[in-house]
């Protein structure tokens, strides 16, 4: 199994398990960053910006073993 | 003592130009907590009935909160409030930079201006020492001029709040600048001031705030910044501060564009957050207190002129940007500035010029009355209305009136598609396919405003065609999001960082003293609601659910692009929406709070001065 982990900047945190900033997940193959969303029961929608491994990436790329996943929550205008 | 707080109220009669200075009242401080609730309470109590909102009985009222100025993240917010010239009711709005500290560094936590001056004047007020003086060389000038100005003549360590040409000329959303780029935008708070002459108030203090537990408040603020600084995504988040959502809100479908005609603009990349920071933007920002300088300082050249402004915010970008139609975000910020130095919000500005563009589309504008031609994706179009407004010259008098009333001159088809709740404009979410947004907008106590519940994130997590559970979640972020306007800080360490709420539940006795929970904040958050709701049936003839509908373009016209392309929200599910946020708020059907629901806050006094128009 592969394992990544997650982690959720800002408010949106409270629509992910247990309303927790940071998750493990094991996957059994690659899967995009949507899938990974989705599997953590939240609206791949929601988040605004990606991060993979600290560079900037999209819903669409594949997150593979022991890789780090930063999601960026909108944020209101001032 | 009163910890957390500076401690006295000032009391600024500007018609006898005359200044007292009284101590803050306990119980004001125990059952309202500060800003925001101040305010509320302020003028619940002291303004007259009836009050002309640009007339010498209408109160401005500046207030600071209890944790603002201390060793805390984001702790440098403060509230302008008074009966709003663009809604007839109760109004306020908050704005960071170093005033709200600065204030209580001198001793004072609320200044009440009541009165007109003849002639323009000033505030200035350098600890105990607090004078009405003369601005007449300072009118006239725009909000940064002033500001700079004012830095020379008194010293760089004044905090200043400024209006300008604007508000002098009583447009009614002009707002109150403060360290060059910072506002009070809606509602009207500048106005006002303009309407009793107050150019600018100035303030210098040189004391502590005491504390109830200093160590245990310092030792708390630094777990908070460090939290702060060790969050993993903030770097990342920083660099384009709120222009960052501009993507975000074009691919849910609720980005204004072209008079809130449409939830999408096709040209968002030019605008966002990332054309921002690639070609303008100087350095960041901060108010006082912040470990995420939200604010950026930019330089841009566009075909109308150079200028360094702060800015684009995301309100600045969807309002002035993509709902006039502009593809370029130099042109955004050089009116951005303009506008900025006019003290026009740019929220209502940009909402105003949009509608004017529409309604000349349409004919319902004529080139004769407006002096020349239209367009969306015109800046220079902009910046013609813009100055035409600020000086209500010819179009620009009408305008300025906002666009309640400059649709009520112009007809039926204008009133469809003002964008408007309670006569104040729209601010950056086209909500036609966000039902809980737009429920926010309806029921927002100052009119059609994001701030107090920006419930966007909520319709795209659970649905954005669903109405069910929305009201629930709108009245909850109507109690969390306003508190942080009474506390004196910046709620957007809460939302862009995700700070567990329990943060504030725990330094706010380390600070005050008063072993208040979370639960407790909470329940003043909605005193306050409930308030602001009976000061609305108090001041507005006929108010109730009438009142809370937006533009009927929202339930007859799909979103004709975008995400959201066929979109719209029948008229029956708004009433949908209405009736559970009544039900759940203990309102009656028609949207008044009811005397037991005002009771069981103990609101006995509004319940007992509204006893012939609220149900039982």
């Amino acid at each position: 199994m592969m394992v990544v982990r997650i982690l959720v900047h800002g408010h949106v945190a409270e629509f992910f398990p247990g309303g927790q900033h940071e998750h493990r997940l094991s996957l059994s193959e690659p899967m995009s960053v949507t899938r990974v969303i989705e599997s953590l029961g939240v609206n791949p929608k929601l988040i605004m910006k990606v991060f993979l491994n600290g560079k900037p990436a999209s819903k669409e790329d594949l997150v593979h073993d022991s890789d780090e996943l930063l999601l960026i929550a909108p944020a209101s205008g001032g | 003592m009163l910890y957390g707080y500076g401690g006295h109220v000032l009391r600024v009669d500007l018609s006898s130009r005359s200044v007292t200075k009284e101590p803050l009242s306990e119980s004001l401080a125990r059952g309202w907590l500060g800003g925001r609730g101040f305010v509320s309470r302020t003028l619940w109590e002291e303004l007259p009935p009836g009050t002309d909102p640009l007339g010498p009985g209408n109160l401005v009222i500046m207030a600071s909160g209890p944790l603002a100025g201390c060793f805390l993240p984001g702790s440098g917010k403060i509230h302008f409030g008074t009966k709003s010239p663009a809604t007839g009711g109760y109004g306020d709005s908050n704005m960071g930079g170093h005033l709200a500290a600065e204030l209580k560094h001198a001793g004072y936590d609320m200044v009440i201006f009541r009165g007109q001056a003849s002639s323009p004047v000033m505030l200035v007020i350098d600890d105990d020492r607090v004078e009405i003086r003369d601005a007449s060389r300072y009118w006239g000038m725009g909000c940064l001029k002033t500001e700079e100005a004012l830095k020379n003549d008194l010293g760089e360590d004044f905090q200043i709040a400024t209006i300008g040409p604007a508000a002098e000329k009583l447009v009614r959303y002009a707002c109150i600048s403060h360290d060059f780029g910072r506002q009070a935008g809606r509602t009207g708070v500048g106005t006002v001031l303009g309407s009793k002459k107050v150019k600018a108030v100035a303030v210098r203090g040189s004391r502590a705030i005491p504390l109830a537990r200093p160590r245990q408040a310092w030792e708390k603020g630094k777990e908070m910044f460090q939290a702060c600084f060790s969050n993993p995504g903030l770097a990342q988040w920083t660099p384009q501060g709120t222009a960052g959502v501009t993507d975000w809100v074009n691919e849910v479908g609720a980005f204004p564009t072209r008079n809130f005609s449409s939830s999408y603009f096709e040209a968002y990349r030019q605008i966002n957050g990332q054309a921002l920071l690639d070609r303008l933007v100087r350095t960041h920002k901060g108010c006082h207190g912040c470990p995420t300088p939200c604010g950026k300082y930019s330089f841009t050249r566009s075909r109308m002129g150079e200028a360094w402004v702060e800015g684009p915010e995301y309100e600045t970008i969807a309002l002035v940007g993509g709902n006039c139609g502009l593809d370029s975000i130099e042109d955004i910020a050089y009116l951005n500035h303009v506008l900025d130095d006019l003290g026009i919000d740019t929220i209502s500005g940009g909402a105003v010029i949009g509608f004017a563009i529409e309604c000349y589309q349409k004919g319902i504008l004529s080139r004769e009355a407006v002096g020349r031609e239209l367009s969306f994706g015109d800046p220079e179009a902009v910046l013609y209305l813009a100055q035409k407004i600020a000086a209500r010259d010819g179009i620009g008098d009408l305008l300025a009136d906002g666009v309640k009333r400059a649709a009520g001159e112009l007809g039926p088809e204008a009133e469809r598609i003002a964008p408007h709740v309670k006569g104040l404009e729209l601010s950056g979410y086209e909500s036609r396919y966000a039902p809980a947004m737009m429920l926010a907008y309806m029921t927002c106590d100052i009119g059609a405003h994001h701030n107090r519940a920006w419930a966007i994130t909520y319709d795209v997590q659970v649905g954005q065609d669903k109405v069910e559970g929305k009201a629930q979640r709108v009245i909850q972020l109507q109690h969390i999001r306003p508190l942080f306007d009474a506390l004196g800080l910046c709620r957007l360490q809460w939302v862009e960082i995700g700070f567990d709420l329990k943060h504030y539940a725990e330094v706010f006795p380390l600070v005050t003293g008063w072993d208040y929970s979370w639960d407790d904040l909470l329940r003043i958050s909605e005193k306050i609601w409930n308030q602001n709701r009976c000061f609305n049936v108090r001041e507005i003839p006929g108010f109730g659910r009438s009142w809370d509908y937006p533009p009927s373009r929202v339930w007859e016209e799909p979103v004709p692009t975008g995400p959201a392309q066929g979109k719209f929200i029948p008229r029956q599910r708004l009433d949908d929406l209405l009736d559970d946020y009544y039900r759940l708020r203990g309102w009656s059907p028609d949207g008044l709070p009811t005397r037991r629901k005002l009771h069981e806050l103990g609101l006995d006094d509004v319940a007992n001065t509204l006893a012939d128009k609220l149900p039982e």
